[in-house]
C-alpha cells in the first residue's frame, strides 16, 4: 500500500519541477538520475553497514552457542556444601534434598572423627517431635551452587523423653521408628537419597553430641539447562536477516512493487478488456505483495527495456489503455473505456491532476464510474426498455380483447 | 617483549575467566510452600511400610520372649494389658511345661491397619491381623508411642468376636484420626461406654445398662462360667464376688469414617470366692493352678484377671447399640487370703 502512496508522491514532486507530465511512465523516466543516487545509497547502507552487522551478531550468537554447548555447559553434579557448629543435630528443610534432582547423596562429616553420626530420613513433624526442645541446625536452602545455607535454631517445647514416666522407654536415635531410612557411620556418613520435590521428607543429622560437622548435598543433574539452543536460534535469525537486507531490502522499494505494476498492464493489454472486466478490477485487484520473486525478477528485466526508450507501446496518446491496479486512476481508466462514446474529452492528462482542476473532474468522474461499472451499456439498456415496452403493450392489449 | 607477554597474560585471564564463568543457570530455591515443617498438612504418621517393619519388630520380641518363656526385654516393644496378659501366659506356660497359650498366638499378615494423621504424642496404630492358622479369629492389635523419642509397643490385643464386623475407616494413605476418650457426639462417650460395659460385665442383665450394650461373646462366656462357680460354691455354703473397674488412662480410640468410635480399654477384674465353713477355696481352672502354684489353699481365694475389650460406640443418630466386638481375658494373679 504504501508504494501506491508513494507514486502520486512522486508525480507531484515532478510536477513541481514544472517538467510537462504525459503519464506516469514518462514522469518516472525523467526523475531517474535523482532517485537512482538515492537507491545507489540506500544498497550501499544496506549492504555495507547493516548486512555486516546482523552477520557479524550471527557469527557471535552461533560463538557463544558453540561455547555454551561446550566447554560453558552447565556442570551435571553438583556439590554444594555447610558447616555448622555447637549443634547436636542438624536438619534439612523439606525441599532441600531433591533441590536439584531427585536423587542425592547427603555426606556428614564430623570434626570429631570417633563420634557415631547418623542420618536419618523421617517427616516433619516426626523430626520436629524428636528435636523438641534442642538446638538443631537447619539447612535452609542453597545460597550459591556450591553453598548451602544454614541458620541455627531452637526447637519449641520440651524434650519428650525427660517429661515421659517411662524415660527408659527412650531409644537411641538410630533404633526410632519413625525413620524411614537411617545410616550411621564413625565419623562420617554418606545417604543416598531419592525424595520427590513435593515430598515433605527431611533429612536428621545426629551428631553424636554438640559439636562441629560438614554437611555435603551432592546431585547429579538429570536435565541439564540447555542454554545454546537459544542462541543458536537467535544466530539463525539473524543470518536470515543479514541475507535479506543484502538483497531484498537494498532494492528500492519501488523496483519491488513497480514489476507489478507491469505484470498487469501487459495482462490487459493482451485480454483487451471491455468495460465489465475493467469494472470489476477494483475488487479483484491483485496486491503486489503476493507476486513471487520469481516474476519480479522476470519483470525486472521487461522493466530495463520499458524504461530505456520503448515508451510509445504504453503512450500512445489517444488509446491510455493502461490499467494500472498498482496505482490505479479510476477516472483514467473510464474515459479509456467512454473514449469511443465521449470524443469530446481527448486529454486524459486532465485525469492525473485532479487536484488543479476539481470542478472539471468532479462530475466526470461520476459517468465514467457508472460507464465503467454497468455491465450494459446504455444503448443495450435503452434497447432493452424499448423491447419491455412493446411486449408489455401486446400482453396488456391481449388481457383487454 | 614486554607488550607481548602482557597482551598473552591478559588473552589467557580473559580465556580463563570466560571459561570458568560457565553458565550453571539459576541457583534453585527452596518454594515457600515446603518450608514450613509439615505439620501443616496432615499426612499419616506412618507409611504402610514402616508400620509392617514396626508390627515385624514388635512381633519379633513377642515371639522371642514366648519361644524361650521369658519375658526379659519384652517390655522394650510390649506393654499395657499386652504386657501383662503375655507375661502372665508365659508363666503359666513355664509352670505347667506347655506350649503358651493358643490365644496368645499373633499372625504375621494383617487384613487392614489403621494408621492417623494426629501429630503430637502418644501416638496409636490399629492394626487387624488375619485369622490364624488354627483358624482362630482375627486379633485387634493396639500399638502406641509414648513419646516421640520412644518406639511403638505392642499395648492390647483383642481377639475379635466370630462374625463381628469392624467400622470402615480410612484408608492408610490417607490416615484415620485419633479420638479422645471423651469425644461427644456418641451413644456415649468412650469412657463412659467403657464403664457402662464394665458394669454389664459385672451385672450381666441386671445391670441398668444392659439395654444400652449388645450381648456378645465375652458376656456369655463370663456369664456361664460365673453361673457354674456360683452354684458350687452355693454347694458348698460360699460366696463369690466380680468386681470389674476400667483402668484411668488405658483407653485408646479410633475414628472412624461413619462416625462412630473404635474403643480398646483395659478392664481389670477381680473375682473374690469365699468358701463355706471349714473348707477352702480352690483355683477354679487349669490356669488359676498353674499360677497358684503350690500355694496354701484358704477360706478365701482372690483371682486377678486383665481384660482387654475392643468396644464400638455408634454415633448418636446412628440408633445402634455400642457393640463389643473383640476382647482378651486372661488371669494374671492368685492369691490365697
Amino acid at each position: 500500500m504504501t508504494a501506491n502512496e508513494q507514486e502520486p508522491q512522486l508525480n507531484g514532486a515532478d510536477e513541481n519541477d514544472g517538467k510537462p507530465v504525459e503519464s506516469g511512465r514518462k514522469d518516472k523516466a525523467a526523475g531517474k538520475p535523482a532517485r537512482s543516487k538515492s537507491e545507489a545509497r540506500r544498497a550501499w547502507i544496506m549492504r555495507g553497514l547493516i548486512t555486516p552487522i546482523l552477520g557479524l551478531l550471527a557469527v557471535t550468537c552461533i560463538a557463544l552457542g558453540l561455547l555454551n554447548a561446550t566447554i560453558w555447559k552447565p556442570s551435571r553434579e553438583i556439590t554444594a556444601a555447610t558447616s555448622v557448629s555447637g549443634v547436636q543435630y542438624v536438619t534439612t528443610d523439606p525441599g532441600v534434598l531433591s533441590l536439584v534432582d531427585s536423587q542425592a547423596e547427603l555426606t556428614v562429616f564430623s570434626a570429631s572423627s570417633g563420634d557415631n553420626v547418623c542420618v536419618a530420613l523421617g517427616s516433619g513433624k516426626d523430626i520436629n517431635g524428636w528435636l523438641a526442645g534442642s538446638a538443631y541446625a537447619r539447612v535452609t536452602g542453597m545460597s550459591s551452587w556450591t553453598q548451602l545455607s544454614s541458620e541455627q535454631v531452637k526447637a519449641s517445647g520440651t524434650s519428650d523423653a525427660s517429661g515421659s514416666s517411662d524415660e527408659s522407654s527412650a531409644v537411641a536415635f538410630k533404633d526410632s521408628d519413625m525413620w524411614t531410612k537411617v545410616s550411621c557411620g564413625n565419623g562420617t556418613v554418606t545417604m543416598k537419597t531419592d525424595v520427590s520435590s513435593s515430598s515433605p521428607t527431611m533429612a536428621v543429622i545426629d551428631l553424636g553430641k554438640s559439636g562441629k560437622a560438614d554437611v555435603s548435598l551432592h546431585w547429579v543433574r538429570q536435565t541439564l539447562p540447555d542454554f545454546a539452543v537459544p542462541f543458536y536460534f537467535a544466530g539463525g535469525l539473524l543470518a536470515v536477516m543479514a541475507a535479506l537486507t543484502a538483497s531484498l531490502f537494498a532494492m528500492p522499494p519501488h523496483k519491488r512493487r513497480k514489476r507489478t505494476v507491469a505484470g498487469t498492464a501487459v495482462q490487459a493489454e493482451e485480454v483487451k478488456v471491455s468495460e465489465a472486466i475493467a469494472g470489476s478490477w477494483s475488487a479483484i485487484r491483485p496486491k503486489p505483495a503476493s507476486e513471487t520473486r520469481r516474476s519480479r525478477r522476470r519483470h525486472a528485466s521487461h522493466r530495463i527495456t520499458d524504461t530505456g526508450t520503448i515508451l510509445p507501446v504504453e503512450t500512445t496518446g489517444s488509446q491510455p489503455t493502461i490499467v494500472d491496479p498498482a496505482s490505479r486512476n479510476l477516472v483514467a481508466e473510464a474515459a479509456d473505456a467512454a473514449g469511443a462514446d465521449d470524443a469530446a474529452t481527448n486529454e486524459p492528462v486532465s485525469h492525473e491532476q485532479p487536484a488543479t482542476e476539481p470542478d472539471k473532474a468532479q462530475p466526470e468522474q461520476q459517468t465514467f464510474d457508472e460507464a465503467a461499472t454497468s455491465v450494459i451499456t446504455p444503448a443495450e439498456l435503452q434497447a432493452y426498455f424499448a423491447r419491455l415496452a412493446q411486449e408489455s403493450g401486446t400482453t396488456n392489449d391481449e388481457e383487454a380483447k | 617483549m614486554n607488550r607481548t607477554m602482557k597482551t598473552i597474560a591478559a588473552a589467557l585471564a580473559l580465556a580463563a575467566s570466560l571459561s570458568l564463568a560457565g553458565c550453571e543457570g539459576q541457583v534453585p530455591q527452596v518454594s515457600s510452600g515446603t518450608t514450613t515443617s509439615g505439620t501443616a498438612t496432615a499426612t499419616p504418621d506412618l507409611t504402610e511400610a514402616q508400620e509392617q517393619a514396626i508390627r515385624k519388630s514388635i512381633l519379633d520380641a513377642y515371639h522371642a520372649a514366648g519361644d524361650e518363656k521369658k519375658t526379659d526385654g519384652l517390655d522394650a516393644r510390649v506393654t499395657g494389658p499386652a504386657y501383662d496378659i503375655y507375661s502372665s501366659r508365659i508363666a503359666i506356660a513355664k509352670a505347667s511345661n506347655s506350649a503358651v497359650d493358643k490365644y496368645a498366638t499373633i499372625p504375621d499378615e494383617i487384613a487392614q491397619t489403621v494408621i492417623p494423621t494426629d501429630s503430637g504424642w502418644p501416638r496409636t496404630v490399629f492394626s487387624i491381623t488375619t485369622t490364624t492358622e488354627d483358624q482362630q479369629s482375627k486379633r485387634l492389635l493396639v500399638m502406641t508411642q509414648e513419646s516421640a523419642q520412644s518406639n511403638y509397643k505392642l499395648w492390647g490385643m483383642a481377639r475379635l468376636f466370630q462374625g463381628t464386623t469392624l467400622p470402615s475407616f480410612a484408608v492408610p494413605k490417607i490416615g484415620a484420626s485419633m479420638g479422645s476418650a471423651t469425644d461427644s457426639g456418641l451413644v456415649a462417650t468412650p469412657v463412659d461406654a467403657v464403664k457402662q460395659y464394665a458394669d454389664v460385665l459385672a451385672n450381666g442383665t441386671s445391670s441398668k445398662y444392659a439395654a444400652n450394650i449388645a450381648d456378645d461373646e465375652l458376656r456369655q462366656n463370663l456369664a456361664t462360667t460365673t453361673k457354674q462357680v456360683a452354684d458350687g460354691m452355693a454347694r458348698n455354703n460360699g460366696t463369690q464376688k466380680q468386681t470389674f473397674t476400667p483402668v484411668d488412662g488405658a483407653i485408646y480410640v479410633m475414628r472412624s469414617v461413619d462416625g462412630g468410635d473404635l474403643v480398646v480399654a483395659q478392664i481389670n477384674s477381680e473375682w473374690t470366692r469365699q468358701a463355706g465353713e471349714g473348707r477352702e477355696s480352690q483355683p477354679a481352672s487349669d490356669d488359676e493352678r498353674a499360677l497358684f502354684g503350690n500355694g496354701k489353699s484358704t477360706s478365701t481365694m482372690k483371682v486377678s484377671y486383665v481384660n482387654t475389650i475392643a468396644l464400638y460406640v455408634p454415633s448418636k443418630d446412628s440408633g445402634k447399640q455400642i457393640t463389643a466386638v473383640g476382647a482378651d481375658r486372661q488371669v494374671v494373679k492368685v492369691e490365697a487370703i
